[in-house]
């Protein structure tokens, strides 16, 4: 990729960068709207892991041998570029498998009892199902799919210990007033965590203007290989919190009853870390930041605009707010959503069905699922109308 | 016949719809997706008199169930118990990712058979 490029972004070279999209389903073009769930990755990430491999694979840190310090060097190196990503220092960077990961060890780490998690009704089971042993405060959501600020006024109180919200709600495609909510928690002393997994791939991100305290987010969902993501922490909530998991690289010094811990951001990522996977996400990063997160945003709001044109024409049920990140969820009347994923992958479009790891939301909403179809930067207006054309076809093929 | 072609026919035109009597019955769904069968059975010396489905769900979970009806339809209570879910799958031939969908109705009718034997 070029060091920068200009908007409108020239999505045809970007697609020749990643090499799955050349692939045909069921005989059509391959048209990956399943940007949710996992990205696609492109030539440059591939290569650096391949590359890696092939040149300084080695074990990190303590070792003298020139691979291993090659090695810890581009390790760093990539906690570097994504602190660089979101503004943070790298020493706040911690390397973890996903988002998941990155909330458990947050829940693992910090003092709840004798106080209150406050979470929303939007919250991707991850941001949900690991605070349920702690006293758990869930915000309503309106009608149009956005936060009831309101409610969460109501329940950010002197008991809050820890706000924990999603940025960018993986169904509805709700962007969340984080700087809003992170003041808010912070007026009542509570700690702010911003699940990323959605905003982090797909926006500019600024953890010193969102003022979080906690923010974390998933490698494969911009770009980089499965199996690493990222919990960024301030530093002196870090280094003031007990670790997480014990062992190697963790620890400073050891004695057989007793150890003392390492520095950051190594005293939160004990044993072998996935060396490799950290390097991807670095090559990841390295491509994000050569199209430029401005151009990302801008390229999903068009799509989204475009993509929400053609189904209100055609009456489907549409979720989630105007105001949204680069996903819709909606249903077919009268149409299984396991039915139309099934149908349009019969046309080589892959979108999710289902509840999206979200069942209390669907309950909320009184549906069981929906379809998603969720853009990133190598999608089109093309084949958003494919899309939309094998939905009409549905829609006449499978009314009874 | 292409299966598409049959799961879509039984979908939109599906057999043996309806409730059945004084006969016995079993249900099965699955809550994730919502997909619910009920099965009636009206058994007869041994031998299955009648049969008919009710629910609601995906194409491939109704087409599914009623595919079902039809091929127990008249067959012996032996027949039915012994037929795995292999069996059934073998006879709708679903893509790996909707198994879960086609058993539904399948389930139910073993279901059923449960309420004989207690």
């Amino acid at each position: 990729m070029p060091s920068s490029i200009p908007y409108p972004m020239d999505v045809e070279r970007i697609r020749e960068d990643f090499p799955i999209l050349k692939r045909k389903i069921n005989g059509h073009p391959l048209i990956y709207f399943d940007n949710t769930a996992t990205t696609q990755k492109p030539v440059q990430v591939i290569n650096a892991i391949k590359e890696f491999y092939e040149k300084y694979n080695a074990n990190i840190h303590r070792g003298v041998h020139t691979l291993s310090q090659e090695a810890s060097e581009l390790y760093e190196k990539a906690h570097e570029k994504v602190a660089d990503f979101i503004n943070a220092d790298w020493r706040e960077v911690i390397f973890v498998r996903n988002t998941t990961e990155a909330i458990n060890l947050v829940a693992n780490i910090l003092d709840l009892e004798d106080g209150e998690v406050v979470v929303s009704m939007m919250e991707h089971h991850s941001n949900l199902v690991p605070w349920q042993d702690k006293n758990l405060k869930v915000v309503n959501i309106k009608e149009d799919g956005t936060l009831d600020m309101e409610d969460l006024k109501e329940k950010i109180t002197k008991k809050t210990k820890l706000v924990a919200i999603t940025h960018v709600s993986n169904v509805l495609g709700t962007i969340n007033p984080v700087e809003e909510i992170g003041k808010m928690a912070h007026e009542v002393g509570a700690l702010f965590l911003v699940d990323g997994a959605q905003s982090v791939p797909h926006m500019p991100i600024d953890v010193r203007k969102m003022d979080c305290d906690f923010l974390a987010f998933s490698g494969h969902k911009m770009l980089g290989p499965t199996g690493i993501g990222v919990l960024y922490g301030k530093k002196d909530l870090l280094e003031e919190l007990p670790p997480f998991l014990k062992g190697g690289d963790m620890i400073s010094h050891v004695w057989v009853d007793r150890a003392t811990w390492n520095e950051l951001p190594w005293k939160y990522e004990a044993g072998t870390p996935n060396i490799a996977g950290g390097v991807g996400l670095g090559a990841a990063v390295d491509y994000l930041k050569a199209v430029g997160m401005e151009n990302v945003r801008r390229h999903e709001e068009e799509l989204v605009r475009y993509a929400l044109d053609g189904l209100s024409s055609l009456g489907v049920e549409i979720y989630g707010p105007e105001e949204r990140g680069g996903l819709i969820s909606f249903n077919l009347e009268g149409v299984h959503p396991h039915d139309v994923a099934y149908f349009l992958d019969k046309k080589g479009i892959a979108v999710r069905s289902g509840h999206h790891c979200a069942q209390p939301l669907m309950r909320c909403l009184g549906i069981k699922g929906t379809v998603r179809a969720s853009f990133y930067i190598y999608n089109t207006k093309w084949e958003i109308d494919k899309f939309l054309d094998a939905l009409k076809e549905i829609q006449y093929g499978l009314r009874r | 016949m292409d299966y598409e072609d049959r799961i879509l026919d039984h979908y939109k035109n599906p057999r043996n719809y309806g409730k059945i009597k004084g006969g016995i019955s079993g249900t099965a769904g699955d809550l994730l997706c919502g997909d619910v069968v009920t099965i009636y059975l009206k058994v007869e010396g041994n031998r299955v008199k009648d049969v008919k489905f009710e629910g609601e769900g995906c194409a491939i979970s109704m087409a599914s169930a009623s595919i079902l009806t039809e091929l127990i339809k008249g067959k012996s209570l032996d027949f039915l118990k012994k037929m795995k879910e292999k069996d059934f799958l073998d006879e709708v031939k679903v893509v790996r990712t909707r198994v879960s969908c086609a058993l539904v109705g399948f389930r139910a009718m073993k279901n059923a058979l449960k309420s004989l034997d207690a």
